[in-house]
């Protein structure tokens, strides 16, 4: 072995404790970056798979008075892979506990949606609690779970909405 | 002695040093001008502040001057870069100093090793141990060894590589009397025996009879040069 060698590894023994305590640290530190690494990524890949399982959209756009006839003319236009249309309405919400009206966005949903779960061609629903609108029923809505949170709504629960001037 | 039939190891040609401190230039060496031979044993004796360490560390490549130019043989190390420099203290010079810089976790053998692994043409490490009479003490460590024999183990390590010239810079300083005289046999052997150009510096005019000859400098600039004609053993000195 080389003297200079020797030399490291007898200054390295003398400093036994320094030795480990620095390893341990640069050990945390590796650890550390290798499991905040790995969060991330599986985080990305979470959010990836959820965007692609739920078909989610990467372009909206909103017309006016605009008749379904459109929809393949949408659709001739290069590079769009799936088309589908929504009716996006604000109207008035009754909340009991709200002295002034909430105002509220209603987006329809696709008729030819299941009853578990939404098989809509984009922008799936992810229904956390309660059930899939049934087809041909009236008066039902799906809320996003964060303004039921704040309400305290639960799956069942009634609420007004004026629509056009109409309760 | 007769120097004019002998080879010049070193040629030093009016140089100087000018060190700057802030605002103050310090005049290190002021035009010295000096040759030194093969196989010689000189004493460069000063005052502290004389110059001497300085005027040895431009010979041995530690240093460069402001000015002049030093030959060693056919090489200008005034003209050589830091790499040169570096081979040519390699290659050529073994330094001792005054506090013996020798590495505390290797054993006196260790630390002669150190060097005649990386030289071109090394002595047997025990040997140079030998010559300096430490090989029965080769295993012990620095701090189990004296002053006088850890400078001993240093004399050892410079001499190992079979260098041509041997610089001491105030080798016996830390040491007393005795011990310094027997450091001072270790040195006039190597001298003697291997034919090593010595420089020593000291400040100790004691030490100057065991030269063959006595360069003395002051103020930065050569006071005196003195031929001794018969040398003293380092045993008979005292001071």
């Amino acid at each position: 072995m080389r003297k200079l060698d020797q030399k490291l590894i007898r200054d390295l023994s003398h400093l036994k404790a320094q030795a480990i305590a620095i390893i341990f640290v640069i050990a945390a530190g590796v650890a550390t970056f290798v499991m905040s690494m790995c969060a991330y990524k599986s985080l990305e890949e979470s959010k990836e798979v959820f965007y692609r399982e739920y078909r989610f959209a990467e372009v909206f756009a909103e017309t006016r008075r605009s008749p379904n006839a459109l929809i393949p003319r949408i659709q001739e236009i290069s590079g769009v892979a799936a088309v589908e249309t929504r009716l996006v309405y604000d109207v008035l919400l009754d909340v009991p506990e709200m002295a002034e009206p909430a105002i509220a966005r209603l987006i329809s949903i696709p008729q030819s949606t299941g009853p578990q779960s939404d098989t809509s061609r984009l922008n799936r629903l992810y229904i956390s609690r309660g059930r899939m609108l049934e087809p041909n029923r009236t008066g039902e809505v799906v809320v996003s779970e964060i303004f039921a949170d704040a309400h305290g709504f639960v799956a069942g629960d009634r609420v007004d909405a004026i629509i056009n001037g109409r309760t | 002695m007769s120097t004019s039939t002998q080879t010049a190891v070193f040629r030093a040609l009016d140089i100087a040093k000018v060190y700057q401190m802030g605002q103050v230039d310090v005049h290190a060496l002021r035009g010295v001008s000096l040759e030194l031979f093969d196989h010689e044993f000189v004493v460069l004796l000063g005052a502290s502040g004389s110059g001497k360490s300085t005027l040895l560390n431009i010979l041995g490549g530690l240093d460069v001057p402001t000015s002049g130019t030093v030959h060693y043989r056919d090489k200008e190390l005034t003209a050589s870069d830091d790499n040169d420099l570096t081979r040519y203290r390699r290659e050529n010079v073994g330094f001792v100093f005054q506090f013996y810089n020798l590495i505390p976790s290797l054993t006196a053998l260790e630390n002669v090793e150190l060097i005649t692994e990386i030289a071109k043409s090394p002595m047997n490490a025990l040997d140079a141990l030998d010559l300096v009479k430490m090989k029965e003490r080769a295993n012990h460590f620095p701090a189990q060894l004296s002053g006088g024999e850890q400078q001993r183990v240093a004399i050892a390590r410079a001499i190992a590589k079979n260098p041509k010239v041997l610089l001491c810079d105030e080798p016996t300083g830390a040491l007393d009397v005795h011990t310094g005289i027997v450091v001072l046999e270790a040195i006039a052997r190597i001298n003697r025996e291997l034919g090593t150009t010595t420089v020593v510096i000291t400040h100790n005019a004691a030490i100057s009879k065991m030269a063959d000859r006595v360069i003395s400098l002051s103020d930065g600039q050569i006071s005196g040069v003195q031929t001794n004609h018969s040398k003293v053993s380092a045993a008979e000195l005292t001071w």
